[in-house]
């Protein structure tokens, strides 16, 4: 009412003015209550951000770790074209296809590009037949998850900013690149999943990896490093060992008309370093990079149908097909190739003294060829005694069960791995194999059959009806209970390896085929063995 | 006269504005104090929050790498003589009779502390010799931090070198909350991680858990062990040597500097992250 009387400015200036002084503090106050409010909110987003940025980086890790997964696939060896050894791998001399003039190795190691990858591209593999793969055991194959976009200055920390050009690897020569789009891996390159960016596949070497395997003090050399019984040494150190001085476990030099391979000399097998790198597009520092060590696992065999620490006890009726160096159903390499022909007769193998003997029943057949007259007394001639045992049990289920499926202890009936039954265990047609532990006593009382590698931590029962494609490898004794009878004719397509002693102690009918294919066939469906896995730091 | 009389203003009116003056910027100021005060609590709830996350990150990504690089990395010895030459002489199945050359070298993973030190064979989860270390509060890894960037230890002065990691969670007499620390330290073969001194620094803050008070509800355990399925000693029960450990669950409860204004309580925010050990048992 005041202001509106009066006519002079000065007293409507103070009101004015009073009026402006509440207003500026309503006005400041609220400013720095929402500063605070702006605060908190931005605090709320920072860490929400935060907390996204890290579930983020955590998928681009496991994409990496899926495109290890992507390169150790395709190094195996039964994605490869018949006949073709594993990347680097000579099956009758492993080390030697990294001697500079050494032999050239077929170079399609790699499955073939899939349909929508970049055809052309993986060169030389699919261009040239051969390639002199050792004369650089630095070099590496890249895949690549689409065409480059992750090749580029800057692009993203570890990558290679070109293709050709990794300073981790000095020395590097021009590589190929696949196009891993169409990937062999499920769900890679679609749209709904976040694939990995690179993976490189090269040959370990002490400088690639930086470690002093040798302990000479220096890394400096690009020497290949392979995987040998259960540790890696450089190809120099592993040679001059070839091929008289090898230590167990793998067993003897076989006979020169076995046909058989890979243990000819020594079964080493490169050690590759697959590198991964997964970013998730668009996401700063969300990149991640993973390394792994892959090898395949050396490929062993037994030389006899069952080889056995102690003295081999038979007391029933058996039949034995099959011989040192003698495979009456696959002896040559690829399978298929006609056995050679045998000159040795020794099906059974046990390091005991003879004399200490191997007992059995006088209606033992051994074919074919027919088994020479018996011995002697009980003793058998087919029956080799006090022979070097040169398997190192042990080491051989220490390397194997960390690939294994575990399977508890104690008795089964019925029980059905690996693909069994099949309808033709000599090539081993429909068999899924795996690799099976069970870390006590197994007893299988009837119908049991499966394929791939059984590693027994214990004693091993088995009933007349079990049928196995492949290798049993027992650290203690096996004994067969009862009789029964197998449908496709025999009980073990393969081998078996025994720490203890084997027994046939009820009679019955038990039939043991040894099968070099059925033994190698274990290893080209086995992925390669990891051997580190690590994140790389950026 | 008119004029001048009603250009001033009286004691009362003065009065009058000044306490309306008084309320409205007090209870502004009131308002903005409560809000700073907020602000602070957020803040150091979020501090808090953010360390352990960061701890968690830090923790999975060394457990992740733990066991790197693998005990059968390195040759050891061929045959007689020694191959190479330079091999330290003698044959070794388990890691912890390898030379000492070696054992700086390579990583067995978790480790395992028994009474006497390092023992391979103590079990986590219980079982018959149960380790000292894993446990809920303490865990020590072993593992290669910087392989790509091998500097000398600078303790040992070797190089490569495997470093001792170790997490443990601690609560100094009369402190209300408890401290993660992160001690790092080179390996030495036949020495006792477990005896080396904790590092001063601290790695996670204001975390609640209290390591001097059994594990239940309301005191979680920081680390819980899962075993390698393959390697469990008994079907069914999480039994088994420590470097056999496959899963590690972490969980980190940390709390705020500052009680809640209103509450009266400090509040509280778990962390929970999960890590593998990727490398492959032996």
């Amino acid at each position: 009412m005041l202001h509106h009387r009066t006519k002079d400015g000065q007293p409507c200036e103070m009101r004015r003015g009073q009026r402006g002084v509440v207003l500026l503090l309503a006005l400041i106050a609220l400013l720095l209550i929402s500063a605070v409010g702006a605060a908190i909110i931005y605090m709320a987003a920072s860490e929400s951000g935060f907390v996204g940025s890290q579930r983020l980086s955590a998928r681009a890790f496991y994409a990496a770790v899926s495109g290890l997964e992507e390169a150790r696939y395709r190094l195996l060896p039964a994605n490869q074209a018949t006949g073709v050894p594993p990347l680097g791998v000579n099956y009758t001399n492993p080390l030697a296809v990294v001697t500079g003039t050494g032999p050239v190795i077929p170079c399609n190691a790699l499955p073939a590009p899939g349909p929508s990858e970049q055809a052309g591209t993986l060169v030389p593999c699919n261009t040239a037949s051969v390639i002199p793969f050792p004369a650089r055991p630095w070099n590496a194959l890249y895949i690549m998850d689409s065409p480059a976009p992750y090749l580029g200055p800057g692009s993203n920390p570890g990558a290679p900013t070109s293709a050709t050009n990794d300073a981790s690897l000095t020395n590097e020569i021009p590589i190929p690149i696949v196009n891993a789009t169409g990937s062999l891996q499920p769900g890679v390159g679609t749209a709904a999943s976040i694939p990995w960016s690179w993976v490189r596949i090269n040959l370990k070497t002490e400088r690639a990896s930086g470690e002093d395997l040798n302990l000479d003090g220096t890394t400096a050399d690009d020497e290949p490093v392979f995987y040998y019984q259960t540790r890696q040494y450089r190809r120099a150190d592993l040679l001059p060992l070839v091929p008289s001085v090898l230590p167990p476990p793998w067993g003897p030099p076989p006979a020169a008309d076995s046909g058989r391979t890979c243990v000819a000399t020594v079964c080493a097998a490169p050690v590759y370093m697959l590198t991964a790198f997964a970013t998730i597009p668009g996401v700063a520092a969300s990149g991640r990079v993973v390394r792994s060590e892959v090898a395949a696992l050396p490929s062993f065999s037994m030389n006899a149908a069952i080889l056995s620490l102690p003295p081999i006890q038979i007391s029933g009726t058996s039949e034995y097909y099959g011989y040192d160096g003698c495979d009456p159903d696959c002896a040559g390499f690829p399978p298929g190739t006609p056995p050679a022909t045998c000159s040795t007769i020794i099906p059974l193998q046990s390091a005991a003294p003879a004399g200490s003997n191997v007992s059995g029943n006088s209606s033992d057949t051994y074919p074919p060829p027919p088994c020479p007259p018996p011995g002697t007394g009980t003793a058998k001639a087919c029956v080799q005694q006090n022979v070097p045992f040169t398997y190192n049990v042990d080491e051989l289920i220490n390397t194997l069960r960390p690939m294994a499926t575990p399977l508890a202890p104690g008795g089964y009936t019925g029980l059905k791995i690996g693909g069994f039954p099949f309808t033709d265990p000599i090539n081993g047609t429909g068999a899924e194999p795996v690799v099976t532990y069970v870390g006590g006593d197994f007893k299988c009382t009837g119908g049991c059959s499966g394929a791939g590698i059984l590693i027994v931590d214990g004693n091993f029962d088995f009933n007349a009806s079990m049928e196995f494609y492949g290798i049993i490898i027992v650290r203690g004794n096996v004994s067969v209970l009862g009789g029964g009878s197998p449908t496709t004719g025999c009980n073990i397509y393969g081998a078996l390896l025994s720490g203890g002693t084997v027994q046939s102690t009820l009679g019955g009918s038990i039939c043991f085929r040894y099968n070099t294919c059925a033994q190698r066939n274990q290893f080209a469906t086995m992925p390669l063995l990891t051997l580190s896995l690590r994140e790389m730091p950026q | 006269m008119k004029n001048t009389r009603q250009v001033g203003f009286s004691l009362i009116e003065l009065m009058v504005v000044l306490a309306i003056f008084l309320i409205v910027t007090g209870t502004l100021f009131s308002l903005l104090d409560a809000s700073q005060v907020r602000y602070r609590a957020e803040q150091q709830l979020l501090e808090s929050f953010q360390g352990a996350r960061l701890g968690v990150e830090l923790m999975v990504r060394d457990i992740h790498n733990a066991g790197y690089p693998p005990a059968y990395t390195y040759a050891g010895n061929l045959g007689t003589p020694p191959t190479p030459a330079t091999y330290p002489a003698g044959t070794w199945t388990v890691p912890a009779l390898a030379p000492a050359d070696l054992q700086r070298r390579f990583a067995v993973g978790i480790l395992g502390i028994g009474a006497a030190g390092v023992d391979p064979n103590c079990t986590v989860n219980g079982g018959a010799t149960p380790c000292l270390i894993p446990n809920a509060w303490d865990l020590i890894l072993e593992l290669d931090i910087d392989p790509e960037n091998p500097l000398p230890d600078p303790i040992t002065g070797l190089t490569p070198q495997v470093e001792w990691v170790r997490y443990t969670l601690q609560r100094p007499g009369g402190v209300a909350t408890s401290t993660l620390f992160r001690t790092v330290g080179p390996k030495v073969a036949g020495a006792n991680p477990a005896a080396t001194p904790v590092s001063n620094v601290p790695f996670v803050e204001n975390a609640v858990q209290d390591p001097g008070v059994a594990v239940g509800a309301n005191n979680p355990a920081l680390f819980t062990y899962e075993c390698d399925p393959k390697y469990i000693f008994m079907a069914g029960m999480q039994i088994c040597t420590a470097e056999h450990v496959k899963n590690v669950y972490i969980n980190v409860r940390v709390q705020s500097t500052r009680a809640d204004l209103k509450t009266r309580q400090f509040r509280q925010i778990t962390v929970q992250g999960a890590a593998s050990r990727l490398n492959p048992s032996r």
